[in-house]
Formats: structure tokens, C-alpha cells, sequence
């Protein structure tokens, strides 16, 4: 009964946490849809995701930080209380809120090895390594460049984009790339698929889409401030983007599957076009570098805060979960 | 609208076609149709009624065949051209496949996704500027 007990409470606990988390991050989310052209794209592209992904962060922390420890710590063994039937309904919730998460990301790892499987067997590698990072030339694919691979990142590149572009633009083309590679954008990306999109809030899903092409504004920002020409840049989304246009993506424009002005390769277009008409280099310092060490900070602060507040909280915290029991 | 229309809710399977299973596909693009009956009086030599029966069917759950029923027999026709198949077997179905909302589910970071005909008359706009820099560039040098 104890560990029955202590599971329906984990599961309710992320449940509510979570729940209530996603419903007051919407609002912080349209403040910030609305306000996004202030910032940067990369500044953009952080806080959308973290204000996309702290339900689940917040539920994790607070069902096996804090629920967890309490419940241990606070609840005789020997207990016979049974789960009342809101925490079952709250716990089955939240088994629902797991399962759909699994269902969803698993769906795309799958989709994501199958189609580097099916890569790899047409590809060959190519001789040098492009920072450290294999680049992998797939015959027989069409206008692509694409990194894949959340810890261990490989490069594909399909022949007729190696054939089309030059060195410079290829170059430049994988620095966007690894950009990409360098802000953990799949990592980003494989958090944002498991989080629910349901279907009568569609603003989620704009949401996710405009993470999307802001992370790529990002990384173009990010590739020139790394030292590659906008020009070579732009060539090479033209010449890509002409190549994924003649073979076939007209097909998928006219089944509304892309939307018009707020398509990645619109918006990169239309801010590389402002870089070069103005003359403007996107800001010099190194974002991600000040980030990773502005979070890796904050990170600390918040742990050291954690534990120390552990032992105090924790009574309050088996409170509040007697509360949920009844 | 073909790639939604034509595999609704089956997908196209990945794996590369089994010898029959090619042979099959290639008398459903030469004929409009086919039944089981018609493929055994032209094969029965070397194969068995039910081993093309199921073959059929296993083509047509893999999203390749369409079917239709008339009395008892099943009419079967090609759910795509000789050349969009080859495009699957070597990948470039699955990936445009992959661009549709519902199945744009990889985890990957493009350079470019789907480019539509708003992107392109960007992307020409965004041609113009390159071609004036480079020329100015070149004057300078
Ligand atoms: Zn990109």
C-alpha cells in the first residue's frame, strides 16, 4: 500500500504541477510572441523553449524532488491508507499525460533512425571532418543538408547539393549546421516533441514552429558571427532552397503544409536581405558561450537553494500532500 | 494534396521490395488493374495462387496498391507511378512523406525545409541583393 500509495502521489503530483505550469506559461508565451523582434533570435529561441519545457522540468522537480523525498521521509511504512479517488483520478491523469509524452517521442526517434539508417546505407563519409563533426555524403537524396543526432551528431549532405554549391557556400552551409549542433538544437527539439499539443489550443503549435524558425535565424546569426560571409550564406540557402523547390516542395506548398510568410527559409531570407542591404553584422559577443555560463550558474544557485531548503520544506510539502490523500 | 489524398492513413513502407513484390508493382503500372487471377494465369508456372494472393495484399497494406472490391474478387492498381516508388526506394519519398504536418516528426536540423512559392520569390528577391554585392565586390577589387 505504501508504494502504491507513493506512486499515485508522483503521478499526481506532476500532473498538477505540470498542468498548472503549462496554463500561467501561456500568457508569458503570447507576452512574448508579441515582443519577440525586441531581442535577438537566439534570446528569442531560449526563452521560448524554456517557457515551452519548464511544465515538465517543474514536474519532474516537483514530484521526484520534492513529493518523493516527503512522502519518504514523512510516511510510515506500515500505512494502510488507500489512494482516495481523486489522487487515483489525478494519478491516472498523469500515467495518460506519461504515456502520450512516450507515444510521441518515441514516434520520432523512430522516424529519425529509420531515416538516418536509410541515409547511412547510400552514404559514404567524407574524407575530413567539418569541426570535428563526420559529414556524410547520401547519394540518391535530394537537396539536403541536415544535421541529425542529439549526443552524437552526424552531418548529411545529398550529392546534388555538394555538386551545386562551392566551397565557400558549402562551408557556410555547415557552419549554420553547426550552429545548430553547438546550441543543442536537436536536444531542444526532442523535449519540445514529447510536450503536448492538444488540439483546441492550436497556439502551441505556432509556438513550436516559430521556435523553429527563430532557432534558425539563430544559427545563420550565429554562422556569420563565426566568421562566414552573409553572402556566401545567402547563396547557399538560394541554391538549397531552389534545389528543394524544383524537386518537389511545390507539392507540398500547395497542400498548405508550409505557411507563407512565416517559413523558416522566408524569414532567414528576408533578415539575410536586412544584413546585407544595411550592412549590419549580427552582435559580436559569443551568445552561447555568456548563456551556457549564465544558466550553468543559475543552475548551481538553484540546487545549492534546493538542498538547503530540502529539510525545512519538506514537512510543509508532506502537508500539502495529506491534502491531495484526502 | 496527391501526397495526402493518395496515403491517407497507410503509409509507404521503407524496406526495399522483395523480387515479387517489384514484378508486381511493374504489372500494376503496365495494366490499369489487376486480380489475383489475372497475375497467376500469367505466373502460374512458377508460383502459387495463394503466395500472389498475399503478396498482393501485403503491397496493398504497405500503401503501394490500392484495391477495390467487385463480387468476390479484389481489383488491385498502383497507388503511385514507377517513378515516385523509385523516389521511395532510394528516399526522397520518405522525405518529402516527412514534411507533412503529421509526419514531420524527426528530430533533425535542416538547412533548408520545404521551400513553398512565397519562400522562392524571397529567395529570388534575396538573389538580386547577392548578385548586386558580388558585382560591387568585384568592381572594388
Ligand atoms: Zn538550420
Amino acid at each position: 500500500m505504501f508504494y502504491l500509495l507513493c506512486l499515485c502521489l508522483i503521478l499526481a503530483v506532476m500532473f498538477i504541477v505540470f498542468m498548472l505550469t503549462a496554463l500561467t506559461s501561456l500568457p508569458a508565451l503570447r507576452v512574448l510572441l508579441a515582443y519577440r523582434h525586441l531581442v535577438r533570435a537566439g534570446t528569442a529561441a531560449n526563452f521560448l523553449f524554456i517557457i515551452r519545457a519548464l511544465p515538465l522540468v517543474l514536474g519532474i522537480v516537483a514530484s521526484l524532488g520534492l513529493a518523493l523525498p516527503a512522502f519518504w521521509e514523512f510516511e510510515p511504512s506500515a500505512t494502510h491508507e488507500m489512494p482516495g479517488p481523486v489522487l487515483l483520478l489525478l494519478a491516472g491523469l498523469g500515467v495518460l499525460m506519461i504515456v502520450g509524452m512516450f507515444w510521441r517521442i518515441s514516434r520520432s526517434v523512430w522516424v529519425t533512425l529509420s531515416l538516418q539508417r536509410m541515409w547511412l546505407k547510400n552514404a559514404s563519409p567524407l574524407a575530413e571532418n567539418f569541426k570535428g563533426i563526420p559529414v556524410f555524403c547520401v547519394k540518391d537524396s535530394a537537396s539536403l543538408v541536415a544535421v541529425a543526432g542529439i549526443f552524437v551528431p552526424r552531418i548529411f549532405l545529398s550529392q546534388d547539393v555538394a555538386d551545386v554549391l562551392n566551397t565557400e557556400e558549402l562551408n557556410a552551409a555547415l557552419a549554420h549546421e553547426l550552429a545548430h549542433v553547438s546550441t543543442k538544437d536537436n536536444l531542444r527539439q526532442f523535449v519540445l516533441k514529447m510536450m503536448p499539443r492538444p488540439q483546441f489550443l492550436p497556439f502551441l503549435s505556432d509556438i513550436d514552429s516559430l521556435w523553429s524558425s527563430t532557432s534558425e535565424l539563430a544559427a545563420d546569426e550565429r554562422a556569420i558571427v563565426k566568421g562566414t560571409s552573409p553572402l556566401d550564406l545567402s547563396s547557399a540557402l538560394i541554391k538549397v532552397g531552389r534545389l528543394s523547390f524544383q524537386r518537389g516542395s511545390t507539392l507540398l506548398a500547395a497542400s498548405h503544409l508550409v505557411d507563407g510568410c512565416s517559413s523558416a527559409t522566408h524569414v532567414r531570407a528576408g533578415h539575410l536581405r536586412h544584413l546585407l542591404e544595411h550592412g549590419v553584422s549580427p552582435e559580436q559577443a559569443n551568445p552561447t558561450r555568456r548563456w551556457t555560463r549564465g544558466w550553468t550558474a543559475c543552475a548551481a544557485v538553484v540546487l545549492l537553494l534546493y538542498l538547503l531548503a530540502l529539510w525545512t520544506l519538506l514537512p510543509e510539502v508532506h502537508d500539502a500532500l495529506e491534502f491531495i490523500v484526502r | 494534396m496527391w501526397l495526402k489524398s493518395s496515403f491517407g492513413r497507410r503509409k509507404t513502407s521503407l524496406e526495399q521490395l522483395g523480387e515479387l513484390e517489384t514484378e508486381l508493382m511493374e504489372r500494376a503500372w503496365a495494366h490499369r488493374e489487376v486480380t489475383v487471377r489475372d497475375v497467376y494465369n500469367e505466373m502460374h508456372q512458377r508460383l502459387a495462387y495463394t503466395t500472389l494472393m498475399t503478396t498482393l495484399d501485403r503491397l496493398y497494406r504497405k500503401g503501394l496498391l490500392r484495391r477495390r472490391r467487385e463480387g468476390k474478387a479484389y481489383f488491385y492498381s498502383a497507388a503511385l507511378t514507377e517513378q515516385q516508388y523509385r523516389e521511395s526506394l532510394t528516399g526522397h519519398f520518405f522525405e518529402m512523406v516527412l514534411h507533412d504536418s503529421e509526419n514531420s516528426s524527426a528530430i533533425l536540423s535542416r538547412f533548408v525545409e520545404a521551400v513553398s512559392e512565397t519562400d522562392e520569390e524571397m529567395l529570388e528577391k534575396l538573389d538580386e541583393i547577392v548578385k548586386a554585392k558580388r558585382k560591387k565586390l568585384s568592381r572594388s577589387e
